[in-house]
């Protein structure tokens, strides 16, 4: 049978060059990137005084580094203190309203800092303290973003709905078994059934906690989302 | 081989359908990529509705999706069905129609275009383009075991050979209303 197009040019033989070729070609620019890439940090190091000074100079290098995949979090370096140190925490602040935006409809808005370390920043080599320091730097701003403490953990929270006393004491007791019920809010904080209902009623339209009503006792247990870092 | 899931699928509550509306939506997505993990995993095309996987030969069970015995909880079958919903909408999933069993469920965790060009890249390179082949070559012939469709069920990869035909790159051959083989070009 006479074969028309690109048929006509034979069996396998051939596109097994074109695929090696393009195999090989694209191995090629691979390593032709990386070492792009590692050259741009290098640049940057190089020209770490500039890249300070000049503002208009810095945005069009960032924007280079991001068009090549270049995560602008790596390359800084806070002890060598490349770029300005605060550029590098403005880029935190970035990542954690991201982070935030994207985690709100599972957590209701509160998350863990632990979480965020240990899901997003830890392998950036970025510290607790730095998290912390970005989350300071995002109070002027004014987005309602704010720490605070229960029983030693520190939380962020990025909705501007303030929680109430009740709820953070919730949040409390959530944190040393993961959960809530109405029994353990009367054992614990003597709350009488309809103030322990409604608040937790109140935290779950809120998306602040998850309803379990499985549990062996029969009783529906009220569970914060910042406890699923701790499952394993 | 043992299987890996996410965290939250040890988290309680995610076995209770969530009456917030956002987080009930956040919940179905997390089913969702959980089932389509698992199968991606264990290499399974066609699950049975109910979410038990076996081992194809052995029969073992590989893992019930639905239930998990180390925390005592399990979706309920109205939760079930919805999750289902969910990905029949999404096209993750499709119910199968001409198989004999009604309750197995197609897994998309690859689209069915992706499939398809991974099928019509190997009779590109092994040589099979205009010929005719039988499914069973395609899915079990032991030439094919490093390939990732072998093993695939005849029912899955008629799916994608009916992808092919759409982009009139193969054409199906019948025998007495049956589908015996296929032509690629």
């Amino acid at each position: 049978m006479k074969k028309f197009g690109v048929a006509a040019f034979g069996e396998s033989g051939q596109y097994d060059l074109a695929s090696n070729k393009l195999g090989s070609q694209n191995n090629e620019l691979n390593e032709q990137l990386s070492i792009f890439q590692v050259k741009l940090v290098e640049f940057a190091r190089q020209h770490n005084k500039e890249l300070r000074d000049v503002p208009r100079f810095r945005a069009k290098f960032m924007r280079m580094c991001s068009a090549i995949g270049i995560d602008p979090l790596s390359i800084f370096d806070k002890n060598s203190h490349l770029f300005h140190i605060d550029d590098f925490y403005y880029q935190i602040c970035v990542k954690i309203i991201e982070i935030c935006r994207n985690t709100k409809d599972v957590n209701g808005g509160v998350i863990s800092l632990e979480e965020l370390h240990v899901n997003y920043f830890k392998n950036m080599n970025i510290e607790m303290e730095d998290i912390e320091k970005a989350i300071i730097m995002l109070g002027p701003l004014d987005g309602g973003f704010e720490l605070f403490t229960i029983r030693q953990k520190k939380f962020l929270r990025s909705v501007p709905n303030e929680l109430t006393d009740d709820q953070t004491k919730i949040l409390e007791i959530c944190s040393i078994m993961g959960y809530a019920s109405i029994t353990l809010l009367r054992a614990n904080l003597n709350w009488k059934r309809v103030r322990s209902q409604s608040v937790l009623d109140g935290m779950v339209a809120s998306g602040l906690i998850w309803v379990d009503s499985q549990s062996l006792e029969g009783e529906v247990l009220y569970w914060d989302p910042s406890w699923i870092i701790n499952l394993s | 081989m043992t299987l890996e899931t996410p965290q939250i699928y040890k988290f309680p509550p995610l076995y209770t359908p969530q009456t917030n509306k956002l987080i009930r939506k956040q919940q179905l997505q997390t089913w969702e990529s959980i089932i389509l993990q698992t199968c991606a995993q264990l290499s399974k095309w066609c699950i049975n509705k109910n979410g038990k996987i076996y081992d194809q030969s052995t029969g073992e069970l590989l893992i019930s999706i639905f239930e998990n015995p180390e925390i005592q909880r399990a979706c309920s079958l109205e939760f079930q069905q919805e999750i289902w919903a969910y990905m029949l909408q999404n096209e993750t999933a499709l119910q199968l129609k001409e198989s004999e069993d009604s309750n197995m469920i197609a897994i998309f965790w690859e689209s069915l275009d992706s499939w398809s060009s991974t099928i019509l890249e190997w009779c590109e390179t092994s040589g099979k383009l205009n010929q005719v082949i039988t499914i069973y070559e395609i899915c079990e012939s032991d030439e094919n075991t490093n390939c990732k469709f072998y093993g695939m069920p005849s029912s899955f990869c008629l799916l994608v050979l009916h992808r092919l035909v759409d982009r009139n790159r193969a054409t199906l051959l019948k025998d007495q209303g049956k589908i015996v083989g296929v032509k690629i070009v």
